[in-house]
């Protein structure tokens, strides 16, 4: 099972937006306020000449002939002008393109569709009725708990066949007022299919200083400077098909791009972020009276107090509205509706650890860029999450106030590592390191215990689960949401194939210890068809391959990108078998598997009765870079065979009593089924 | 204060269940052993043929008690310490008539090349002890034996019992209650039963919780069961529960005034890894039994049949249960299994020694019993 993937795709869901209001009277204001229309494209629009020809091929479902994005922010109010044209090339490409979606935020943008238009032999067929339009909710947002006033103009296209060319464009007008002057600009210049023809054009003021550059391509763009005006240039045809391989890490983008950023480098970012992060208003009373309640404890106490806190008892729900899509709403209005977003929940703990005269500061990091934020130009557009740096005894932890069931002990709480971040305080001249130097481990321990009275009777099989760090997080995450009862029958369903007449016995049992941030399971079953029975022997296996469950092999496997594997985490499985008498096994075998990605070894040992089989799993790094796919897939294979032990052993049918012993266990098997 | 060499050698002697000195033998030359496992089932086959010369052979704690008191051993305990104390060792394990059956059941690891092997020795009678050998495997040489019941190894105990003449000198544990450790080690080694009364008595609060005393009062408790009242070990084992201790030694005691809450408590006072062992649960089960909780006696009485399903006397206590319980079912099927699988044949004689058989020699279930054992045999 890899907890490991799931847990963090959760994260990188509840942070890409912030929550909502009642779902209706946002629906509908939002809506209401809407507004678009149809008018003809902005006259500082330069269309593209499109080329085309007969003999032309088209491989794929849909050929993309033609994007082109223009920005126009000579005025405060930004234009950016879009247009897209598309081939449908067979029935597939119909359902995925015979609607177009376009998504405007009311509260600062209007949106005005140009032209929509079905093009058939070479001839328009269909063009845009405005009334085809329909706005409705950004549900893409909302199911992830965040309001943040998009909206989606929806235009179904009726009579769309194999072989038309849509073509369709639009403007939307506005910027959000949270960036102020500062600009940003980014396009993809390839992507998995080929772009016939890419056109991009950007109008800025001169005095706007502004750096640009291509980053993974030869491609140069061109820069006039005229009227006071300097556009930026870049037309492409024929883009490189760049396919993404399986399982890429989530900071890893091979495609080239263009940027332009206004900002001069990270101290101005960090200089705007710190801007929106102020606290403007005096605390609230109620929130003043919670701060001196924690000043009555020790100093780690208090800490561990205020993130349980604001982790566990302010929910998350984003109103990313206007300016809050960037600001953080008031500590004193988070408190007070024990509601907010991760700058909100950031901002609200930062200000409590400040009133404890702890060394705090929010933090912007990316959840997907990681690390490879500092491959692009200082911009306020790479982060996508705010965290909370706090210094204690000298030592930086970098808390995740979003996070929830996680410890309540600093010293034990898992963080993650973000890799880089930008620390929101005037001081701040550049990205800063967020690795955290402890607790950034998940691990997770397991004892079975297997229990044979002979060779021929169901085996008693008794498993002490532990789990440390982000695992604990994420099974205490588990028991909280699918409860105890149905993990239960999963792990019980779990081992049932390959031991479909397992029963459990009593109870699964859960212990948390949120100090030490580690969740213990224990579970206890009675397994008939443990030995398997081939004339006069009995054969075994003992299987301690819990790691496997982090492992996949690539399904692409000539690679040219890295390979995610997992955060760092360690893997001890350990299995015992007591047999009914002393057995001489000979000789046992341990393997070492030590390469720059992962450590791992095996051991077979054997004590009086007691035969016991040993898996120890840890992960170096989190990714395989792509020269070391055939190290790695020989790792995997390698290591398969380590997981396992199969033995058999002969003569049991010779031992005395056998019967007898068979029908007096099943008698006193029946006790403990009924008395549990 | 000198300490008598003598007399304290004599007590090592008494605390060993030394009951004369011997000749010291010539050592064979030792086995070589690939693993522990191998030296222990070696080991085992010792104790239970009694090869003393190869137990004797084995033995070093005098090194280790050499190394930790390298100028003091041969002053404390005489030039001849080394053998003279090897011997009395030995007899804890090879005194007649009081062999307990030895089995070895693990070992765990402790330090580097130095393990905890964990031996349980049963008496006729179905008395059980347990004593952890601690192992050097660079040469596979006993360095250290501890009795479970006691707090002290033997090693350690030693150790104590060495520094007491050096108070004046040195800084040691024993050195806080050294008058009162004195009186009491003389008085064991007098057999002196008044003697220990009165020093018990005149002992502080905070003397009796000592691990030194404690210790001390367990291995008296042990020693001189025959010259101590129940009385009076009762008042030993109550001033350690005052502690919070429940000294397993006192199991029997606890059963036997139908006390069975200590009981089990005192039972579950063991290291884990003997708690969980066949012959402390078929004790535990015993104790439910008695206490009339059959289920759980049953439940308790097959955890102790899974943990070693080889060992006989479990499937005799099982068939008490059995029978206090009135599970004719599961009595019958116990009777199976003991003469199936052990070869031992089950009588009215037999039966008629099990404290609840009446009614089960007059039900159906064995009087069908009989008559299939008679056809069969």
């Amino acid at each position: 099972m890899n907890n490991n993937k799931f847990y963090f795709k959760a994260i990188i869901a509840l942070i890409t937006l912030c929550t909502t209001l009642s779902a209706n009277a946002f629906q509908l204001s939002a809506i209401d306020i809407a507004q678009y229309k149809q008018g003809p494209s902005p006259v500082w629009v330069i269309p593209p000449a499109i080329k085309s020809s007969a003999k032309e091929e088209h491989p794929n479902a849909t050929s993309y002939l033609l994007i082109d994005r223009q920005v126009n922010a000579l005025q405060p109010q930004q234009q950016r002008y879009f247009r897209y044209r598309f081939r449908i090339n067979n029935s597939s490409a119909l359902s995925d393109n015979s609607d177009i979606k376009i998504n405007f935020t009311p509260d600062y943008q209007q949106l005005e569709i140009h032209s929509v238009n079905i093009i058939r032999a070479g001839k328009i067929v269909k063009e845009l009725d405005i009334e085809q339009v329909k706005i409705i909710n950004d549900e893409a947002s909302q199911q992830n708990n965040i309001y943040n006033g998009s909206v989606v103009a929806l235009i179904l296209l009726k009579d769309t066949r194999v072989g038309d060319i849509i073509d369709y464009s639009y403007t939307v007008i506005g910027n959000n007022p949270v960036f102020k002057n500062n600009f940003y600009f980014n396009n993809s210049l390839g992507w998995s299919i080929t772009v016939k023809h890419l056109n991009l054009r950007v109008l800025l003021p001169n005095e706007l200083k502004v750096d640009f550059r291509v980053v993974g391509s030869n491609i140069k763009p061109v820069e006039v400077v005229n009227n006071g005006q300097r556009i930026i240039t870049l037309e492409q045809f024929n883009s490189t098909e760049i396919p993404m391989e399986d399982n890429a890490p989530s900071w890893f983008d091979p495609s080239p791009f263009i940027e332009i950023s206004s900002y001069a480098d990270w101290q101005q970012v960090a200089q705007w972020a710190t801007d929106i992060f102020q606290v403007k208003q005096p605390l609230s009373v109620e929130l003043s009276e919670y701060i001196e309640s924690l000043k009555t404890l020790d100093k780690q106490q208090a800490i561990n107090n205020a993130i349980v806190f604001v982790q566990d008892n302010v929910r998350y729900l984003g109103l990313e509205l206007g300016v809050n899509s960037h600001m953080p709403h008031s500590p004193n209005e988070v408190f007070q509706n024990r509601y907010g977003d991760c700058k909100d929940k950031t901002l609200l703990l930062v200000t409590i650890l400040k009133e404890l005269n702890v060394t705090a500061y929010p933090a912007l990091v990316s959840s997907q860029k990681n690390s490879a934020v500092a491959n692009y130009l200082p911009t306020h557009s790479m982060f996508n999450h705010v965290i909370v740096k706090l210094v204690h005894n000298e030592q930086s932890y970098w808390v995740d106030p979003t996070i929830t069931y996680q410890g309540s002990n600093l010293a034990h709480l898992y963080q993650h590592n973000y890799g880089k971040a930008l620390i929101v305080d005037n001081q701040t001249v550049a990205l800063s390191n967020a690795n955290p130097t402890s607790s950034h481990f998940g691990k997770v321990e397991i004892l079975e215990q297997h229990k044979a009275a002979d060779y021929f009777s169901p085996v008693e099989k008794l498993i002490t689960t532990s789990f440390y760090g982000s695992e604990a997080e994420y099974m205490r995450y588990r028991l909280a949401s699918e409860g105890q009862t149905a993990i239960a029958r999963h792990y019980l369903n779990y081992y049932a194939k390959k031991n479909p007449e397992i029963t459990s016995l009593g109870d699964f049992s859960v212990s948390d210890d949120r100090k030490k941030n580690k969740v213990t399971i224990k579970e206890r079953y009675l397994i008939p068809e443990y030995w398997q029975h081939v004339k006069n022997t009995a054969e075994f296996s003992l299987t301690a391959n819990y790691a496997a469950g982090y492992l996949n092999f690539p399904t692409t496997v000539k690679r040219q990108q890295p390979f995610w594997l997992h955060w760092p985490t360690e893997i001890n499985h350990q299995i015992e078998l007591q047999l009914p008498e002393h057995i001489n096994f000979g000789e046992l075998e341990s393997k070492t598997i030590d390469n720059k990605y992962i450590s791992f070894k095996s051991t077979l040992s054997y004590d009086i009765r007691v035969l016991t089989l040993t898996t120890q799993y840890k992960n170096k790094q989190n990714f395989i870079a792509a020269k070391d796919t055939k190290l790695f897939i020989d790792t995997l294979n390698d290591l398969d065979n380590y997981l396992a032990y199969y033995k058999s052993i002969t003569n049991v049918g010779s031992d005395k009593g056998i019967d007898a012993m068979q029908r007096l266990i099943e008698n006193l098997n029946l006790h403990i089924s009924a008395g549990e | 204060m000198t300490f008598a060499k003598l007399s304290l050698l004599s007590i090592v002697m008494i605390l060993l269940s030394a009951c004369q000195s011997t000749t010291p033998t010539e050592s064979t030359s030792p086995v070589s052993y690939t693993n522990l496992v191998e030296f222990n089932l070696h080991l085992n086959e010792a104790l239970l043929v009694q090869d003393k010369e190869f137990f004797i052979d084995r033995i070093s704690m005098t090194k280790a008690l050499q190394i930790r008191q390298p100028s003091r051993s041969a002053k404390t305990f005489g030039s001849n310490w080394q053998q003279v104390f090897k011997n009395a060792f030995a007899r804890m394990f090879f005194t007649e008539g009081s062999q307990l059956t030895w089995q070895y059941l693990g070992s765990e690891k402790i330090g580097p090349n130095r393990w905890q092997s964990l031996y349980r020795g049963i008496s006729s009678e179905g008395q059980f002890s347990y004593v952890d050998f601690e192992i050097d495997t660079n040469y596979f040489t006993i360095v250290d034996v501890k009795n479970l019941f006691f707090e002290y190894s033997t090693l350690e105990f030693f150790a104590q019992v060495s520094d007491l003449p050096y108070c004046a000198k040195l800084t040691s544990d024993i050195c806080d209650v050294k008058d009162s450790f004195n009186k009491l080690l003389l008085a064991l080694g007098a057999k002196d039963s008044e003697a220990v009364k009165l020093i018990f008595k005149d002992l502080s609060a905070q003397q009796k919780s000592t691990v030194q005393i404690r210790d001390m009062l367990l291995r008296i408790a042990a020693s001189m069961e025959a010259q101590l009242s129940v009385d009076f070990i009762q008042e030993i084992a109550n001033e350690l529960h005052n502690q919070g201790y429940y000294p397993t030694l006192f199991e029997g005691m606890y059963f036997t005034a139908k006390n069975y809450t200590l009981a089990l408590k005192s039972l579950d006072s063991l290291d884990k890894k003997v708690r969980l062992d066949a012959s402390v649960q078929m004790e535990k089960a015993t104790i439910y039994a008695e206490m009339q909780q059959f289920e759980q006696a049953v439940i308790t009485a097959r955890a102790a049949i899974v943990a070693d399903p080889n060992l006989s006397i479990n499937y005799l206590v099982l068939l008490h249960i059995a029978f206090a319980g009135n599970d004719y079912d599961l009595a019958i099927l116990t009777m199976n299994v003991i003469e199936e699988k052990f070869m031992i044949d089950i009588d009215e004689e037999l039966l008629t020694e099990f404290e609840y058989s009446d009614a089960f020699m007059k039900s159906n279930q064995y009087r069908n019993w009989s008559a299939t054992q008679k056809q069969a045999g």
